[in-house]
């Protein structure tokens, strides 16, 4: 059975000011710097899980959202309220090697 | 020399018995597959047993040793895998449904490594499934059980090679560790498992969990044993796109340098947090036992760790998620008890994953400058001993618990920051339980961690006792 798709539009819509927020707070550079930079994700709700599996075409039975949202809210707050001094100077660890070789 | 002598010989003194031809491999294989059989319904080690291969590779390595053909220590030594290694014409489960019937089309490298070093496979070891989880109570092929208490849990993910290792079934194994699959296990069991800096040890056929976490390594009963294998599977693979290109040492060369001069840090806040008033003591004593030996201890600071319990969800998640694309769209009812990470890791968006890289980099750089200032850290490598099959702690000191802070809180931070890791048994529990040290170097220094283990382990008789199987 098809999944009905949502659009990345959509999606980010239903993200409401939060994106909006960040971009403002991004452009106008460290003034923002006293408060965190990224709001916790207050407004996850089931409902708003269930369109990102939608989104990323997950498998996700609309049940399972509401079980995995707590999962998912409380950590990903925590994650966002991280900001340590220097952060805007940080390089991605990740797993890349051009080989000598080229 | 008795059978129970023979199986619980060091992996060093078998290889030496071996190569003055006072022990053939068929002679220590019978001895290890004789107690296997034995002791295989009670422990459930092996998902797939490799006894007739095995028989035949120490028929072979006993006439290259009879015709003058030492290959060096791991010759005609019988040596278990990790389910998640590939191995060429044998089944290489995971301990997933979804590979039941996966047989590689070839041996990945640490198993090509082996097999070149005359090592004798003994077969597939039991694991949590897919990695993901540290107990080794396998919906799929079932529980693997502690030596020491088959009650307990071996941890994992690699339990059953650890259970394995200390039950006398072979003289070393091989373990994956992304967040603490071989160091935490390898505590449970009271046996001693290494994880190298990220890119030591190739994964090249070894079943992915999460490419930029995980680790492979080895686990024996002594630290000499680990360094021994070590020196076999280290090494730079082109095949690999993690693998580095730097210089591999002979992992034994300083075991016996001792201690003086060393700076040992020790990091009171988190790590020594939270912990089982056993667990606590016989730390406490081991730091004295180190401190006796020559070494300085000081107390460090390490403050970013914690934030690796928040960190490893963002990371391993999605690209575990990424990997088992197909596992979840096509099978999603093969899944056992793992899929609701796997679930979640769709759901995280790419710039919280790099969020996460991001920090993940600052711990990284953290530790890189308190490792200039101690050659390494000293901490418990987990938090109590070994929980009842299916019933975990949910409290530690009074003070609830998340599964994964019991399992791995205190390994996952050197995941992050890829540093070489080592456990060995430092004492036991008044249930008879084994307990954990975990020692932390710089990056590439395994050296100084095995040195400081061999050390330890020297002053020490807990790497003597077995289990009373």
């Amino acid at each position: 059975m098809r999944r009905r798709s949502i659009s990345r539009r959509r999606l980010l819509a239903g993200a409401g000011a939060g994106g909006a927020a960040l971009a403002l707070r991004a452009a106008f550079g460290d003034g923002a710097r006293a408060s965190p930079l990224v709001q916790p994700p207050e407004g996850i709700s089931p409902q708003l899980l269930g369109q990102l599996a939608q989104y990323a075409n997950s498998p996700l039975p609309p049940d399972r959202a509401a079980q995995l949202m707590p999962l998912l809210a409380e950590p990903l707050a925590a994650l966002r309220r991280l900001r340590p001094p220097g952060y805007d100077d940080l390089a991605p660890t990740v797993s890349f090697r051009v080989p000598v070789e080229g | 020399m008795s059978a129970q002598e023979l199986v619980y010989l060091s992996l060093r003194e078998a290889a030496d018995l071996v190569r003055q031809r006072q022990v053939s491999p068929v002679e220590l294989l019978d001895a290890v597959l004789a107690r296997t059989e034995a002791l295989e319904p009670r422990l459930n080690v092996y998902i797939t047993p490799m006894f007739e291969q095995a028989r035949a590779a120490a028929r072979e390595a006993e006439r290259e040793i009879l015709a003058g053909q030492y290959r060096g220590p791991l010759h005609g030594i019988p040596i278990a895998l990790k389910d998640n290694y590939w191995t060429q014409g044998v089944r290489t489960t995971a301990g997933s449904k979804f590979l039941a019937e996966f047989v590689p089309p070839e041996d990945g490298t640490v198993v090509a490594k082996l097999r070149a070093a005359g090592a004798v496979i003994t077969g597939k070891c039991n694991m949590h499934e897919l990695a993901i989880g540290g107990s080794t109570t396998n919906p799929h092929y079932g529980a693997t059980h502690n030596p020491w208490r088959l009650d307990r849990i071996p941890g994992g993910s690699s339990g059953g090679s650890t259970a394995a290792v200390a039950a006398g079934l072979c003289y070393a194994a091989t373990g994956t560790d992304t967040a603490g699959s071989i160091r935490q296990p390898a505590a449970y069991c009271g046996i001693v498992g290494l994880k190298g800096t990220y890119g030591r040890v190739s994964i090249y056929g070894i079943v992915p969990l999460s490419w930029s976490l995980d680790h492979a390594g080895p686990f024996a009963r002594t630290v000499e044993d680990v360094a021994l294998v070590m020196n076999t599977i280290a090494g730079y693979d082109p095949k690999d796109g993690t693998s580095a290109n730097v210089p591999v040492p002979d992992f034994t060369a300083s075991l016996n340098a001792g201690l003086e001069g060393l700076r040992l840090g020790v990091p009171r806040a988190y790590f020594y947090e939270q912990l089982d008033p056993e667990v606590r003591a016989a730390v406490e004593a081991a730091l004295g036992v180190l401190r006796d030996l020559g070494a300085s201890i000081e107390e460090v600071n390490f403050p970013s760790a914690p934030q690796a319990l928040i960190l490893y969800p963002f990371l391993s998640r999605p690209e575990a998620a990424s990997f088992q694309e197909r596992f979840l769209r096509t099978r999603p009812d093969d899944y056992g008890d793992v899929r609701p990470n796997v679930e979640l890791g769709e759901l995280v968006l790419a710039t919280d994953y790099l969020r996460a890289q991001r920090l993940r980099t600052a711990m990284r750089q953290e530790l890189e400058a308190l490792l200039t200032r101690v050659d390494a850290l000293i901490t418990p490598t987990t938090r109590t001993t070994a929980h009842p099959i299916g019933q975990p702690f949910t409290q530690v000191e009074g003070r609830p618990i998340t599964l994964f802070n019991l399992w791995v809180g205190l390994t996952v931070p050197f995941d992050l920051t890829g540093s070489p890791a080592l456990s060995v048994p430092c004492g036991f529990s008044s249930e008879g339980l084994p307990i954990g040290l975990q020692i932390v170097g710089r990056a590439w220094d395994e050296a100084t961690v095995l040195r400081i283990g061999a050390a330890y382990e020297r002053a020490t008789p807990w790497h003597q006792r077995h289990p009373a199987l």
